[in-house]
Formats: structure tokens, sequence, C-alpha cells
């Protein structure tokens, strides 16, 4: 009788919370647009929706948010959610199914667009003789491109962290990373960061390179191995995740002797830069949005840049690199500020570059605009 | 014949003790017969109810949109793969089984797939090669666990790591995505929501007959309940709980070809997470994991589509991402609470 | 000598759904004695003894400790009362230490800090094991690696080391050999002697006229009388054990033990379970009983009948109509569906049984003494529970119509008069006498022509046990092959052409259906 009664107190609990909330979201004529993440919780995705809400300030956009599972039948259903409550265009963290979600805002008539990471237009199969191959879907006009990470030139980070690893003395690093088929830019940055290293310093020995898969155990593995392998080791280049996945994994093996050069950004960063870590980074999330909602906007006005190429699809995101306290500030203040207007691109900055509002915007000019380094943002917002 | 029959019926010739008390007189119907119906039914008013419930709340809370042709064609696309794997798996879960294979066992056949349907653009070849596949992991799940005595979850388990090790090495092995080269020859599969409607149809049908008019979805119930007694009342216990294997790999594979063919191409990750979509359905649709006797085809079928419904009417009904999970949650443990409650009346034996 | 009351129960009644095992009982036990428990199978020995200890609820009526009320939750907090009780059954359990198995439940006073001080109590196991002459028993070993009377004497050991007030022994010393015997009546010596208070069940009455300082008699649940040891004697104990007024045609009124002479079931020289070279033949329409202590190998004979138990040595064979063919199950399905009489006269064929599947093959119909365990799926509705076995008879071309399960099942509950409020009532909700006669339309319906049936009224009220006595008579006139294997004597008497007796795993004595047989005559070869 108890439970029943919990039951039934339950189900008013939930239709009443359902109606208020739903009360609470007055339907309007505005422009949507979907973002799908694998969640909004961590900084990534609290910095994301941070800058979908200045945008909804400035512009006459209401954006709607869908956690997705990573396997690509749940990102479909994302998908299809989002299509259901009428958006206009869809901006997805990740390349999953891209074929499958192209057809499908296709027929929808929505946009879509790659937020995190960029995409190919053409595959190399070996069955075609590694002839560019068209990619079924690719070259839909509802399909907006990508978003290279990295301003498009991974090996600064690898420059920039073999300077760090340099300046602190390191002589033998381990470097850990995510599978390369998942990862490439990884592989890239090991190779400069390698060679960059022994140009400054011959004497320096940098281990192969080991990957995991996106478990915490998977990872603590890894870690053990090098452990194990290279008792003596300094430091490690964290390229998977360095604070969410190696830095619990060293500190679990009693090792928090070992420095860490990181790629990745969380709330830790600030009390860890006076221990063990070295460097610290993370992709300027404003910069990628902003580079696909002006190809959004400007698409759903139908206009476009007149120099942007045919196969050239994606847009530019810097990479802001923290090695000092001083960094960090900066990092704080620019790249992720509480006010957007005090960030990395305002909104007048972003009109400038839209074709909507500025014929004579360029394909040029948003990248440039959108891969500016934390110096270059730190000067515009002084101007 | 006649005689034949008579035979069969041994009433007794003249009972001293009369059992008089056992006709029960016709009467009026009451309230309270009215209450003592609703109380036997409770199960069933619970899971109709749960999904009446959800419909209802959905079409208000959306505005209606949730019976756009744009979203009932959503539906339909999300509950097609997932019950035509419930309506298998339900076998082995009536039978006392567990199966967490399933969503590893749909990537691998998805794998497969893309490379036949690449290789030879023919879509009965996907179709058969994911059947055949299918159908080979759950002989080895059910028959390991069966030769080897081992708990039916901990063979799936051993199925589940294999298969998606399969998966990820296939996926590792390349930098370009495994997809379909040329994704219309599935378009029936991916598109044609007429063809996934009576695909769906025919399968629980065929289902339907298959667990409640034959020898096998009988003797399996029994299973799940007593095994023991199943096994003296004539069940060839393990012959049964292979074929409940089969039925439920046939079915597996024929879900993800439309599993695929909904995406495309294939990920690590595709169709994890499948496993636990199953096993939620149908608790939803009142199903007790013990199996049993009690155990219907229609939790596989309003458990999936109430499954389905929930979350694409929270998405849509403008939830935010953060509450939805609490939400689901919320209502998860009411329709457990309400459908899944043990008696605590056993009755004492005499030793 | 002055007696002080110990344990007085007043009104004191269980009942099992409708069946009175218990009735009304009021004794008293004292200090210093040892106090025998006497009465057939099923006269409440156990039931008593069980609510004392704790293992069974009380219906009604009440149990005084010391004059203040008694009512047990549970088996250990019998034990905290200090009542310790030796089961019939197995009492240990499998891949636990001997130790373990002596502190069962009470791992915790070996504990520091959640984990258990195996050392101290291996230690501690091995004074208990000590302190009744079992060093041979070595605390650490596994309690698989004894035999069954060992395990008996580690459940002894554990009883002891708890240092009871009162010690019940229910039907133990059958399992033990005659040293382990010695070994128990000297502890019940020391134990009465010390001023504590033995109750001891068992059947071996020479056993209880040596040991017990006072006897009670219970009969059909009630209590008969208590005799002294100063009165003690032989064939007044019997006497009141069996003075049992048997009312109308309560079983079978005929002598007539005749049958035919084609053979239905034979087993042959067979070595199984507890079984040593045991031989029955059973006849079409006839009646066997298998009679004996519970422990004597009685139910391995219905076991071995129904494929159930691997032999060792012998053969079982069953003689029963050849199977259908394929073509003739075709023909059978398709007259099924043109509704035409389909009649395919088989040949009688031996089968060899081996196995469960055999014994189905051979149409051979069994119900288990643990019928709710073995024989019922006890969720499942009384329709479901029906047509279980008869599915391959039910089905048309494979596909069984709910249309037929309905009417085969309906056949049986009219035709036994199951008490139920519909078909579709789970069968765990029916009272025991009808439980089994949805057990029993499993196979009359199935037309099983061999059926075996273990204890098939335990847990029966007379009321259904009548009904059942007539259909057995019934299906034996059909020329129906039945074997009734049973504890109570009476049922035996009353009811078959032949009785067997088993003891020790062996067929002690044959009884050929005769008016003058008594349950006295039979007693003594039982025990």
């Amino acid at each position: 009788m108890k439970k029943r009664i919990i039951g039934i107190m339950l189900i008013v609990a939930l239709v009443v919370s359902l109606a208020v909330t739903v009360a609470a979201c007055n339907n309007t004529q505005k422009t949507k647009i979907g973002v799908m993440l694998y969640n909004f919780t961590d900084i990534q995705g609290t910095e994301i929706k941070s800058y979908c809400e200045y945008l909804e300030d400035n512009f006459d956009v209401e954006f709607v948010y869908e956690a997705v599972g990573s396997n690509d039948e749940a990102h479909i259903s994302g998908l299809q959610n989002l299509l259901s409550q009428g958006c206009n265009a869809v901006i997805s963290g990740y390349d999953t199914a891209l074929s499958r979600s192209i057809a499908m805002c296709e027929e929808a008539g929505a946009y879509y667009a790659v937020l995190l990471g960029e995409v190919s237009k053409y595959e190399y199969l070996e069955e075609n003789g590694y002839q560019p191959t068209l990619v079924e879907g690719m070259d839909s006009k509802y399909f907006l491109g990508g978003v290279t990470q990295f301003g498009g030139n991974p090996e600064t980070v690898g420059v920039a962290y073999a300077q760090a690893a340099y300046n602190a003395g390191l002589k033998k690093i381990g470097a850990i990373s995510f599978p390369e088929f998942t990862f490439k830019d990884g592989k890239t940055i090991y190779d400069t960061f390698k060679a960059e290293l022994a140009k400054l310093d011959p004497t320096a020995e940098v281990y192969e390179l080991q990957t995991f898969m996106y478990t915490q155990e998977l990872c603590e593995a890894e870690v053990t191995k090098l452990l194990t392998n290279h008792p003596d080791v300094e430091a490690v280049l964290g390229l998977g995740s360095g604070l969410d996945y190696i830095y619990p994994a060293l500190q679990n093996n009693n090792r928090s002797d070992v420095k860490l050069l990181a790629l990745g950004y969380n709330n830790t960063v600030e009390s860890l830069l006076s221990g063990s870590l070295l460097t610290a980074g993370t992709n300027n999330y404003t910069q990628c949005v902003a580079s696909v909602f002006v190809r959004i906007w400007d698409a759903m006005n139908g206009k476009s840049f007149a120099d942007q190429g045919e196969d050239d699809i994606n847009g530019v995101a810097g990479y802001p690199i923290i090695t000092s306290q001083a960094e960090l500030e900066d990092f704080k203040t620019y790249i992720i500020p509480a006010d957007k207007s005090n960030g990395s691109i305002t909104a007048e900055e972003l009109k400038n570059a839209m074709v909507t509002y500025n014929e004579n915007a360029t394909w040029a000019g948003l990248n440039e605009l959108t891969g500016r380094t934390l110096e270059e943002i730190k000067e515009a917002r002084a101007a | 014949m006649k005689t034949e029959k008579e035979k069969r019926v041994m009433v007794p010739a003249e009972a001293p003790v009369e059992e008089t008390s056992e006709t029960p007189k016709k009467r009026k119907i009451s309230g309270a017969d009215v209450w003592q119906f609703a109380k036997s039914q409770k199960n069933s008013l619970i899971r109709y109810g749960a999904f009446v419930l959800v419909l209802i709340v959905f079409a208000i809370t959306t505005g209606g949109k949730l019976f756009s042709t744009y979203n009932l064609k959503t539906i339909v696309s999300q509950v097609t793969p997932l019950l035509i794997m419930s309506a298998g798996l339900i076998f082995v879960f009536a039978h006392g089984g567990m199966d967490i294979s399933v969503g590893a066992v749909v990537g691998l056949c998805s794998l497969l797939s893309v490379y036949v349907l690449n290789d030879t653009g023919s879509v009965f070849l996907v179709l058969l090669t994911c059947i055949a596949v299918a159908v080979a992991c759950y002989v080895i799940n059910g028959g390991s666990s069966i030769l080897f005595k081992i708990m039916s979850t901990i063979s799936s388990l051993a199925i589940m790591f294999a298969a998606r090790g399969i998966v990820t090495y296939n996926v590792s092995r390349t930098d370009e995505t495994i997809r379909f080269t040329n994704s219309s020859l599935v378009k029936m599969f991916s598109d044609n929501y007429g063809f996934m409607v009576a695909s769906c149809v025919i399968i629980v049908l065929i289902c339907k007959v298959l667990f409640d008019y034959t020898k096998l979805g009988k003797q399996a119930k029994a299973i799940g309940d007593n095994p023991l007694g199943a096994a003296q009342s004539g069940a060839n216990v393990n012959l049964i709980k292979m074929l409940c294997y089969i039925v439920a790999g046939v079915c597996v594979g024929i879900a993800s070809v439309f599993a695929i063919a909904r995406v495309g191409s294939v990920s690590e990750n595709m169709g994890s997470g499948r496993e636990m979509d199953v096993l939620i359905a149908l608790i939803l649709g009142g199903m007790s994991l013990s199996g049993g006797t009690k155990s219907k085809l229609s939790a596989a079928v309003i458990g999936s589509i109430t499954y389905v419904l929930l979350s694409n009417g929270l998405s849509i009904s403008g939830v935010p991402t953060n509450y939805i999970s609490l939400v689901k949650g919320i209502l998860f443990l009411v329709i457990v609470l309400l459908t899944l409650r043990q008696s605590k009346n056993i009755r004492e034996l005499p030793r | 000598m002055e007696k002080t009351l110990f344990i007085q129960t007043v009104g004191l009644t269980k009942k099992f759904g409708d069946v009175v095992a218990v009735d009304n009982v009021d004794m008293d036990v004292f200090k210093g004695e040892i106090r025998g428990l006497i009465g057939e199978n099923g006269s409440g020995k156990s039931t008593i003894s069980s609510m004392i200890s704790g293992i069974h609820s009380i219906t009604s009526g009440k149990i005084l400790l010391d004059g203040k009320e008694f009512r047990p939750s549970g088996a250990l907090d019998a034990r905290n009362h200090k009542i310790s009780m030796i089961v019939q059954e197995m009492g240990t359990i499998d891949n636990l230490t001997v130790a373990e198995n002596i502190f069962l439940g009470e791992e915790g006073k070996f504990g520091k800090a959640g984990f258990v001080n195996r050392v101290k109590m291996n230690a501690e196991a091995a004074k208990a094991l000590a302190a009744i002459g079992l060093q041979r028993i070595k605390p650490d070993d596994n309690i698989n690696a004894y035999s069954f009377e060992d395990r008996k004497l580690v459940e002894i050991a554990r009883a002891v080391y708890y240092d009871p007030e009162l010690f019940i022994v229910d039907e133990t010393t059958t399992a033990l050999s005659q040293d382990g015997r010695e070994l128990i009546h000297s502890l019940m010596r020391e134990m009465r002697d010390a001023g504590k208070a033995v109750l001891f069940i068992s059947h071996d009455l020479p056993e209880l006229m040596e040991t017990c300082d006072a006897l009670t008699v219970l009969r059909d649940g009630k209590l008969i009388a208590t005799i002294e040891r100063k009165d003690f004697d032989e064939d007044k104990i019997k006497q009141t054990m069996v003075g049992r007024v048997i009312e109308g045609n309560y079983y079978r009124s005929d002598y007539d033990y005749s049958c035919s002479d084609e053979v239905r079931l034979e087993v042959k020289d067979v070595e199984a379970g507890m079984l040593k070279g045991v031989n029955i033949t059973v006849h079409a329409g006839e009646i066997v009983g298998i009679g004996g202590l519970s422990g004597g190998g009685m139910h391995d004979v219905g076991k071995v009948m129904f494929g159930m138990l691997k032999l060792k040595k012998g053969e079982v064979t069953a003689y029963a109509p050849a199977r259908y063919t394929f073509k003739e199950r075709m023909q059978k399905s398709l007259s099924a569906l043109t509704k035409k009489p389909f009649d395919a006269e088989k040949p009688i064929v031996p089968y060899n049984i081996r196995s469960i599947k055999n014994a189905l093959r051979a149409n051979i119909g069994y119900i288990s003494k643990d019928r709710d365990k073995e024989t019922l799926i006890l969720q499942a509705s009384i329709k479901d529970n029906l047509t279980l076995s008869a599915l391959d008879e039910l089905s048309v071309c494979g596909i069984i119509t709910p249309r037929a399960e309905k009417k085969f099942a309906k056949e049986q509950v009219d035709g036994l008069r199951i008490k139920c409020s519909s078909m579709r009532q789970p069968v765990k909700e029916l009272s025991g006498g009808n439980k089994q006669k949805v057990s029993f339309g499993k196979w009359i319906g199935k037309d099983s022509k061999i059926l075996v049936f273990d204890s098939p009224t335990r847990g029966v009220d007379v009321g259904v046990k009548t009904t059942m006595y007539q259909l057995l008579y019934r299906l034996k006139q059909e020329g129906y092959a039945i074997v009734i294997i049973s504890e109570e004597l009476p049922e035996l008497i009353g009811m078959s052409d032949r009785m067997l007796i088993v003891k020790d795993g062996e067929i002690k004595k044959e009884f050929t259906r005769s008016p003058q047989l008594k349950e006295s005559d039979i007693i003594g070869y039982m025990i």
C-alpha cells in the first residue's frame, strides 16, 4: 500500500514538473539550432552552451541541446529528436554516422555542421586505387563542413610543448594518447614534439607512443606499463586527455613526482600548475561555435563566401596553451569568461565576418578571426 | 474416439465428501467485483497504463508535435530495431537466461553488413550474413552456458567482449570510416517506414505464435519458473534453451540490418548500450527478468514503444538535457515499483 | 523424584493450509527427563518439535518455557533460548568447512574488524568435536569429504556446543550406525543427568523404550497418551499408536488382488542411489505399494522408475504402446484439422528407462514427494500446469491453440473437481489437496498408463484423500499400472494389491492384499 502511494505521488510529481517545464519554454518562431554533444556538464559542454546563450542574446536564434550517447544509433536518435523539434540547423560535436546524418538533415531541410574536428569530403580507398572518392552526401548544400582544431596546425602544439619540456630540463619522457584512428592529431603532435626536443636537447629521450581506448581502467593499465618499463621516467606527454585520465592514473600509482605535459583543461589546472603540471591546453570552444554559426547564419540567409573553395569545407579554431600562472589568468579572462562579450569573439566581430551583415566578409577573414591565438585576442580586447 | 476421451476424464464415482462451496453463485456485478477484477489484472493495467500515460503526457507537453508526420517516422525508425531485438531476447529472459551481448552482436553484424554490401551489393546477402552471425553468436553463448553450466550472464559477457573486440580491431585498422559506399541499396531498411512497420508486425506475430502457442515457448516459460518441474513434465531443458537462443539470434540479426541501415556507418561503439535498452524496454513492459510463465510477449512491444516514447517525448517537449536522465529514472522506478513487486505470502509446507 | 516443569504446550495447533498437522496438543516436558515422541508418519511428531525449535510458525495455542510464553521467531531465536534440534534431513551445508558449519550464523563471535579469525574458530570447533569424542573429524576439512553419518555427528556436535537446555533429536538415529547411536544415547543420558530436557523422536520402538523416561504417543496430530517408563509395554504402545478407527469406505473395500498378466513396468536387479539389488514387477491393473521409513530408500524406487537416478547395475523396463511415426503424427495433425477421428493401434513395446526422457517416451507419469518443487510450476496457472506435460498430444502441426488447451484443462478441472476461482489461477494459491489434484490431472489427461506416485497424499486433507483413493481404484480398474510410495501404512494397506517394504535399500518383505493384514504385522519389518 505504501509503495502504491509513493508510486502515485511520483507520477503526480512528474506530471506537474513536466507541465511546469513546458510552460516555461514557450514556443516562438525563432530560428532553432540543435546542438549535440556527449554531455553538457564538463568544461567543453558548459563553455559551448554558454557561448550559444550569448548568441541567443545577440541574434534572433534559439538553441536546443541534446546529450547523445557515443554510439552511432544514439547519435541518429538524438538527431531525429532534434529535427522533430523543428530545428533549422544542427551542430554535432562529432562526425559520427556522418553520411546518414546529412541525408536526414537534407530530407528535413536543415543544415548540418560538425563542431569538434575536421571532415574530409573525399576518401582514399584501396579498391579505388587511392583516388579521391566523394563520400556519400558530403556534397549536399545542407552540409556546412567541420572545424579544424589546433588552429589548423597541430605541429605548433608539439613545438610549444617541446619548448616547455626543454625549459624544465626533462630528459626521460613517456607519451600516452588515444588510438590514432580516433585522434590523428595526437600522433602528429607526438612526432613534432619528439623531433623538436631532439633539436633542443639531443640527450633527452622520448619513449614510444602508447595508446588506450577512452576508459579509466585502460588508461591506468597504460600508465602502469609505462612506469614498469621505465621506472625512472620524469614526465608524461599526456595527449589522451592528460588531466581527466592520466593525472588520476599517476596518482593511483603513487607517482606524483612524474611531471605532466597535458592536453586538456579543467578546473584543477590552477592548483596543479604550481605542482607537477607543466602545460595544459584546450580548444577555443568559442571559436569553434563561432566558425560554425557564421556559416549556418549565412546559409540560412542565402549568402555564401565568394572566396570559399568547393572542397574547402573546414573552418579553423585555435588552441590556447597554458604554461604559467600568468597565461592561466589570461586564459580565464579571454577564453572562458562568464561574460562572453569580453571573450574571444564578440557579437560585433561575428557580424562583421558574416556576408549577411557585411558584403565584404571573406572565408579567409572568418578563419583568421576564429584562429586567433590568446595573444591576438588579448590585443583585440585591449583595443 | 469418444470412449478414448471419456477414459481421460476420471470422475470419482461417489465422492462422500462433497465440495459444494466451490461453485460460486451468480451475483450482480458490484463495485467490489470491479475492484477485484482490477486487482487481478493489476499488472496488465499498469503496463498499458504507463504506456497510455506516457503517450498522453507527451502529446500535451509537445503541443501535438509528438504526432507530427516527421516524428511518427522518427518513432517508427527508433522502435523497429529495439522491438525486434526485444521480441527475440524475451525468449532468453523467459527461460531464466540473461543476455548482455546484444549490443556487441549488433556491432559485429553491422560491421560485416558493411563489408558484404560494399563487396556484393546484395541486400539479401546482408540479411543472411547478419542472421547467420547473430545466430552463431547466440549458439556459442547458449551452448557454452549449457555445456559448461556457467551463468548465462558470464557466457554472454564473453561473447560481448569477443564481438566488441572484433569490431574495434577492424575499425582501428583504417583511417577511413567504415560505411556503406552506396547506402541507397539499403533504403528499404532505412527510409521505408511502411516496410519497417510491416516487418515489426510480422516478426511480432511469429514470435507471439512461438511464445504462446508452441511447445517451445510454453516449455521455455516453465523452465524459467522451475527447471526441475519442467524437466519432469517432459521438457528437454537444454534443447529448449538452445532453441530460445537461436530465435533470439535470428531476431537480433534482422534487427541489426535495420540498425546499420539507419546509421550507415560503423564506429567502434556501434550498438553499444543496446543491451541496456532491451533490458529497460522489457522491464517497462512489465517483464520480470527472472522469466517464467508470467512473461508476455506484449512486454517487448509495449516496453519498446514506451521506452522510445520516453526519450523522444522528453527530448522534443524541451525538457533540459540535464533533467532528462532524472525524469527517466523517476518514471522507470515508478513502473518497476508497481509491476515487479513480489508477494510476500509464501506458504509453509510440512517437512 | 521431584520434577520441575520445563516446557508446556497449551492447545498447540498447526495447520498447513486446510490440513491440521497438530491438533490442540497439551504436552508437559520436565527437566531431567528424556521424553520420547512416537507415532506414525504424519502423526505430528516432527511438526511439534519444529514449532518448539522455531522452524515452523505456530497457528494457534502457545508454548510456555519455564512458565513464560515463548514464540520463537526462527531457529536462531530458539537456539538463543537454549533449544537445539537435530533434524531428520541433512542439516549441514555443502562446500563449507566443518568449523564453518558448526558456527554458521555465529561467525561474528570470531570476528575482528569484519574478518573471521579462522584459527580461533577452528580451535573452538575442535573443542566442540572433542566434547563428543569426535577427534577424527578435522575442523578445517570441507564438509563434503565426510559421509552422511559423520555429517550428522557434526550436527550433533554443533547442537551440544551451545549447551542446550532442551535437546531435540528428530529421527536422527535411523541414519546412524550402532556406534553413532550409542554416542547419541549416552549424550542424551548425560544431559538428562545434568537436569536438562531431551525430546527424542524415533520410529524404533525398542530404542525408545530403552532410552526414554516417558513416551508420548501421537496419532493424527492429537496427543493420545503419555506413558511412564514403569508402564512400558511394547504391545500396548503399538496398539495405542495404530489404534485408528477407519471410517466408512475410506479406502477400497474389495480384497481382490488379481490383475492382468501383462507386465507394464519391470525393475530388475537395480542398484542405484540407496537401492541394492531391487526387483519389482508391476502389472496392468495392479496397485503396488512401496512402504518403509523415509530414510530407507523407498523414495529412490520411484526415482529409478522415472529415470531420475543413474543405474549402477540392472535395468528398468517399461512396456507401453510404440510411439507414433512421423507420418502418423502428420496424419494425426491432419485429422485434427479436418475434425476426423484418428486412431492408430500401436503394439506394446519395451522401453529401457535410463532417463526422464525415456520415461516420458514410455508415457510414465510421476509425482514427486516434493510436489511443489519438482512436479508443479507453482507460479504458473492451473491450465499451464495441466497442459505442460501434454503439449505434444495437444499440438496440431506444432501449434497449440488456446482452445485445445482450455478444453483439455477444463476436462481435468471438472473431472477432478479442482477447487479454483479460474483456470488462470496460479497453482501456488491452491490448497495442498487441490495442488495434488493438478499433479494427478497432468498425467491422467496425458493418458499415461503407468503412474508412479510418491507420497500422493502428503499435505492433503481427508476429503481430498478420499477422492484420490477412489480415483486410484478407478484407474486400477481401467488397467493402469500404479505404484504408490507412501510413508503412511494404513494408506498402503488400504489401497495396494501388493505391498513391498523397503529397508536399507532392499525389499525386506512382500505382502499381498488381505483383510487380515494389520499395521502391527508390518511395522516389525520396517524398523
